[in-house]
Parts: structure tokens; C-alpha cells; sequence
């Protein structure tokens, strides 16, 4: 009876679909990908799905909350131009530059936050407009990529600690440990109850303004720990070296089961979509497909994970009918 | 146990397994390439426009030939699209499938240089094309502008002897290489006081933009008698003439096919004269050829590596190798030329590159 009950809420639960996805996903990149569970490739792997993951949790969160933030993959830029037009070599500035760096993602997602909570634009028009901003700052400190990252900072981001914890794999650990500690704040339950209704959550005597900045600095966080990992492999500052991120973090968090009306899904959903994109990455690699259709299948898996994702919803919204 | 702590659980779970696998088969994972012959990737950005299309046509046609020589026996083909951290992760992809020769288009002449790095210290011979990379540890091989540029410009100078009235309109300007070929065209107008260029404008490779241009530019001045231009915008430049109800003046010309046919009719209708000079998409094959026989063994002439003191300061160590162009057409060869390309489609570019014996030429 326990057992059956488990395994229907199993079914229900917002992650358990890109779960499946995500563990089908494995097995393939496991068949197709030489060397999968050696460890060389798992460190190569995780320095690149590492990114996708901290961006997908930022855009989960802001998404969790009832906004979007279409400026991420600009932010992420702008920090990394401002890092590298600072740095010098010396560990002093390598440990200021870096929480400067910090500060930064802080402030752009504070300013994006500020004025979705206090003014009211929509979101996805707000960010849309910031992000040309952040884009044109980027440009304008660095019209054509370059700067400075020593060798000594960049290489962390490849270095395996204790002979084998990845650095990438430590960054995640931080942002879970970051994730479990966030689940056990007031405030972050007050994500949910904004995402799912304003206008109850404010009648409950929840700061809807508060919340929605408060959304904004925590995406801010896995946005500056995002922006350092792209530091550490593109060693340079580059205007353009995040705008990749904006929508395929969208779709990670989506894939990974988060509502985009907001209000629903979870961090474990979230960091399971960045690495089924990150794995996707991979898929499209191995199978070697011919250069005109890389882009064509990646479209397709996207939305075969969609539809995976989809399945809870549709299974409530076909037993009310 | 909740249902939530369990999906949890269950990721926890598969993590570990992942993990201790990977830790388990912690050096294991070196395996001897078992078929003979080099392995050979390409990364490449974007794969949207019909030069890079071209350009990974010829790759695998010339790697073809390699492989029936028993030189190379696997090529792996990625886009990264403009992303630079899917070009990243493509590279690592590549390192992981253990190419020995890997060549790259880079989508930022700095952001890649740790991959680069991560590639070399896994042994493998990396060599960047197309576009520089002002990192002095990695071959780069790319054509000299310079040679490209000044020869169209020297074309037009001659076919006004010396004297008169022109405009510019060149690419898009920002560009690395469009910089580099204002700089040659304007060295070369400088040697000619009483060539007077009147206007330079931005048509961006683009010919209903250069169309544009110039059709501004014809209201602005009556009295044109020359057009410099580059790369696939005479034929807009045309129009705007003849959309002005103008007789089209001295233009320098480009080498798409759709030109290419173009220029012929002209010219066995009314003697329309112009040059070209080839900017090959199959220049990829030329980095193939040097990248092989240098994993043969071979040795590059001593003095072939250069520095090129637009991209890097002139102490550096030498680490390109500027290319020459193949093939300059003009009314002498534009039959035979016309010849060759009338069958393809006129989106493509002459293509033409090193032959086995240029390439050879240029080692010990």
C-alpha cells in the first residue's frame, strides 16, 4: 500500500520525468562517448557542464518567483571583461578582482530585480532592455576580447583537488551546499508562494517587492559563480563569450521541470536540466552527424525533453477533463 | 521517505556510481588508435553562411585523398554556431576522441586559448586558420590581406593611368581583416597623388548593402570614375549604376560564381573588364596538408614562421604562416575560369588551394 503510494507520487513529482530523461540521456552518452566513465572525460565533462548547471539554477530561480531574466548570458559577459580588464598578477589582485567580479553579478541582478519589484515591467521586457546594456557596457570597456587572466588564476578551473574532486565539481558542491541552505530560509519559501499567485501572497503579508529582489540576488550568486567558471576556461574578457547562456539556461530549467508560470519545480530539477543540455552537447558530438543537421537534432532532443517534462502536467490537466 | 527525497536520493545515488566509476577507471582510459593514420578534427563556429559550407566540403574532399594515401585515417567535423563555450566544449569533445591534428576556426582570438593549451599538453598539433590568434605557442596559417588587397587596388590605379576620382567601398568595419585591407589599400592609393578617393564607405560584404551605398554615394558625386571594392560587392555596385541610369566606371571585382557568370556575359557583350582575386573557403586544405606531414616528421622551413606585426609585437616568436593567393582572375583567364565554375551554384567561391607540391615546398 506505502509502496504503491511512493511510487504514484514518484510519478507525480515535477523532476521525475527529466529524472528518466536524464538517466536515459546517461546511458546513451555512456554507449556512444569512448572513455565516458574514465576520468579524464568525467573532469573534461563537468568543466563544461558545470556553467550550464549554475545558470540553469539562476534562471530557475527568477523563473520560480514569476519573472525571467533574459540579460544572464550579457551579465556573465560583463563580468568577465570587467575581471579581465583588472586583474594583474599578483594573488592580491587575483582575490580583490574576484569578489569584484562577485559584486558585479550582485549588482546587475539587484538593478534587474529593483525594478521588477519596485516599478513593475515585465520581466522578460525589462531584462530584454538590460541586457543590451550590459552588453554595450561590455563593449565599450573592451570593443574586441582580450584582457588579462594569469595563468595562475585560469588554471585553477582545470586543476583536480586531492587527486580527485574536479574544481568544477567543488564549484557545484558550493552551489548545492548553497542550494540545501537556501531550503531551509523563510524567504525562499516565499518564492513559491509569489511565483504561484501575487496577489495571494501579498494578502498572506508577504513582501512581493522583497521576494522578487530577493529571487534576483540569489540568481545573482549561481550567475557570478557561472561567470568565473567562464572566466577560468576562456581566459579573457569577450563581450560576446556569454550570450549563449541566456537561452539555453531557459531551457535547462524548463527541461528540468520548472514551470515557466512560475511557482513550481525544484533546484534538483534544475541542476538535472543543465546537464541534460550538457549532455546533449555531448550526444550531438559522438554521433558524429553530418555538420547540417548538429543543429537540427539538438532542436529535436530539446523538445523530445520538453515533452518529457511536459508529461506531469499533462496527466493533471487530462484527469480533470 | 517523501517523494521529493527520494528523486534526491536517487541523484545522489547516480552521482556516486558516475563518480566512482570515474575514479575507479582513473587512468585506464588511454587507448592505442587502433586503424593507422592520423585523426584529424575540425572545430568550427558558425555554419550559416556558404563559405563555411564550402570550406568543410573541400575539408573532407582533400581529407579524402589522405585517407586513400593511408595518411589519415578518421575526420571529425563540429560547429560550435557563435558560441564560444560550445566551441570550448566541442574542442574538449575532440581532445577526449584523441585527434592528433586539430584545426580551428576560431570564434575569439583570445577566449580559447586554455583549450588550446589543454589540447597541446594532450599531445595534440593544433593549428588555427582563417583568422589569427595572437597566441605565439600555436601555429596559426592564414592568407596575407595585404597580398590580397594590394593587387586589386594596384588593377584599378592602372586602369585610370594614375589619374582621377574614386570611392572605397569596403567591408564590415570592425572586422580584423577588413582592417588590414583598408590598411593595403590605402598604402597603395598613397603612392598615387593624383588618384583621389573621395568617399570610403561600409557596404559589409553584403550586396544589396553596398547597393545602397553607392547609390548614396552617386547622389553625392557626379563625377566618379573608379570604385574600389571587396569580396562579393560589385555586383551591387553595378546595380546602383545602372539603377542611376549610369555608365559603370572601372570596378574592381570578386570571385563568387554568381559574379563570375556575370562577368562573363559582360564581357562577351561589351567588353567589361575587372579582376579578381580568389579568397578560397578550401584554404582549410592547405592547413591540412602542412598539419599532416609536420605529424609525419617533417620539417617547416626555418624562415616560412613569421610574426605578423599586425596582430602581435614584432619580438614575439614567429608562429604564422601567411598563405599566398591562389589565383587572380581576369579578362585573360575569366573563359577558362567561367569554364570550371558555370555548373556550381552561385552562392560558392572559386575555390583553389595549395597544391601537394606548394605545400611540399614549403618544408625542409
Amino acid at each position: 500500500m506505502k509502496a504503491h503510494r511512493v511510487v504514484r507520487g514518484l510519478l507525480q513529482n515535477s523532476s521525475f520525468p527529466s529524472f528518466l530523461m536524464l538517466v536515459l540521456l546517461i546511458i546513451l552518452n555512456a554507449i556512444i562517448q569512448p572513455g565516458f566513465f574514465s576520468f579524464q572525460v568525467f573532469r573534461m565533462n563537468f568543466m563544461t557542464f558545470t556553467p550550464l548547471i549554475l545558470v540553469s539554477l539562476a534562471q530557475a530561480t527568477v523563473i520560480l518567483v514569476g519573472a525571467v531574466d533574459l540579460s544572464l548570458g550579457a551579465g556573465i559577459s560583463l563580468v568577465t571583461v570587467v575581471m579581465a580588464s583588472l586583474m594583474q598578477n599578483s594573488t592580491l589582485s587575483m582575490v580583490l578582482v574576484t569578489a569584484l567580479g562577485v559584486a558585479a553579478a550582485l549588482f546587475l541582478s539587484f538593478f534587474n530585480g529593483f525594478f521588477i519589484g519596485y516599478i513593475g515591467p515585465p520581466p522578460l521586457i525589462m531584462t530584454f532592455a538590460t541586457s543590451t546594456m550590459w552588453f554595450g557596457t561590455a563593449l565599450l570597456i573592451m570593443p574586441t576580447p582580450g584582457g588579462h587572466i594569469p595563468q595562475a588564476y585560469y588554471m585553477i578551473y582545470g586543476k583536480t583537488l586531492a587527486g580527485f574532486i574536479p574544481v568544477p565539481v567543488l564549484i557545484l558542491l558550493v552551489a548545492v551546499a548553497f542550494c540545501l541552505l537556501l531550503g531551509r530560509i523563510k524567504a525562499f519559501r516565499h518564492l513559491y508562494a509569489v511565483g504561484g499567485s501575487e496577489r495571494a501572497a501579498r494578502a498572506s503579508g508577504i513582501s512581493v517587492t522583497g521576494t522578487k529582489i530577493f529571487a534576483f540576488l540569489v540568481s545573482g550568486v549561481f550567475i557570478a559563480l557561472a561567470a568565473l567558471c567562464v572566466v577560468g576556461q576562456t581566459a579573457t574578457g569577450d563581450a560576446r563569450s556569454g550570450q549563449g547562456f541566456t537561452l539555453n539556461s531557459v531551457a535547462a530549467a524548463v527541461i528540468g521541470g520548472i514551470a515557466f508560470s512560475g511557482g513550481k519545480g525544484n533546484y534538483v530539477g534544475a541542476i538535472i536540466g543543465g546537464i541534460i543540455l550538457g549532455l546533449l552537447i555531448n550526444i550531438i558530438y559522438f554521433a558524429n552527424i553530418t555538420s547540417f543537421y548538429q543543429e537540427f537534432m539538438k532542436g529535436i532532443i530539446i523538445i523530445v525533453a520538453l515533452l518529457f517534462g511536459a508529461v506531469p502536467r499533462l496527466r493533471r490537466e487530462l484527469s480533470h477533463h | 521517505m517523501t517523494r521529493r527525497n527520494l528523486i534526491k536520493s536517487g541523484l545522489v545515488v547516480l552521482f556516486c556510481l558516475m563518480f566512482a566509476a570515474a575514479a575507479f577507471a582513473g587512468g585506464n582510459g588511454e587507448k592505442a588508435g587502433a586503424s593507422k593514420g592520423f585523426v584529424v578534427g575540425l572545430s568550427n563556429g558558425p555554419f550559416l553562411h556558404s563559405w563555411r559550407i564550402e570550406m568543410l566540403e573541400s575539408l573532407q574532399k582533400q581529407f579524402d585523398m589522405y585517407r586513400d594515401k593511408g595518411w589519415a585515417s578518421k575526420l571529425i567535423i563540429q560547429n560550435a554556431g557563435p558560441d564560444v563555450n560550445t566551441q570550448i566544449a566541442q574542442i574538449r569533445n575532440l581532445i577526449a576522441s584523441k585527434v592528433n591534428l586539430l584545426l580551428i576556426n576560431p570564434n575569439s582570438s583570445t577566449a580559447l586559448d586554455p583549450v588550446i593549451k589543454e589540447a597541446q599538453d594532450a599531445g595534440v598539433l593544433v593549428i588555427v586558420f582563417d583568422q589569427p590568434v595572437p597566441n605565439p605557442d600555436v601555429l596559426n596559417i592564414y592568407m596575407n590581406q595585404e597580398w590580397w588587397q594590394s593587387p586589386l587596388t594596384e588593377w584599378l590605379v592602372k586602369q585610370l593611368n594614375g589619374k582621377g576620382n574614386i570611392v572605397y567601398i569596403s567591408g564590415i568595419a570592425d572586422q580584423p581583416g577588413n582592417i588590414l585591407r583598408d590598411q593595403a589599400a590605402m598604402k597603395v592609393l598613397a603612392k598615387y597623388p593624383n588618384i583621389k578617393l573621395l568617399a570610403k564607405a561600409n557596404g559589409n560584404w553584403d550586396p544589396a548593402a553596398a547597393q545602397q551605398v553607392m547609390t548614396d554615394l552617386l547622389g553625392s558625386f557626379p563625377n566618379i570614375d573608379g570604385v574600389l571594392t571587396q569580396d562579393g560587392m560589385t555586383t551591387g555596385i553595378m546595380r546602383a549604376f545602372e539603377a542611376a541610369g549610369k555608365k559603370i566606371p572601372p570596378v574592381t571585382g570578386d570571385t563568387l560564381v554568381a559574379f563570375i557568370k556575370d562577368w562573363k556575359q559582360r564581357k562577351d557583350a561589351s567588353g567589361f573588364n575587372t579582376v579578381g582575386i580568389e579568397n578560397s573557403p578550401g584554404a582549410v586544405a592547405t592547413s591540412l596538408g602542412i598539419g599532416l606531414r609536420m605529424l609525419q616528421g617533417k620539417k617547416l622551413k626555418p624562415d616560412l614562421l613569421i610574426v605578423d606585426p599586425n596582430v602581435m609585437p614584432v619580438a614575439s616568436k614567429p608562429h604564422v604562416i601567411w598563405t599566398h593567393p591562389s589565383l587572380q582572375v581576369d579578362n585573360t583567364n575569366i573563359d577558362k575560369v567561367y569554364g570550371e565554375y558555370k555548373d556550381w551554384a552561385d552562392s560558392f567561391y572559386v575555390n583553389i588551394w595549395y597544391t601537394e607540391d606548394q605545400i611540399d615546398a614549403l618544408f625542409q
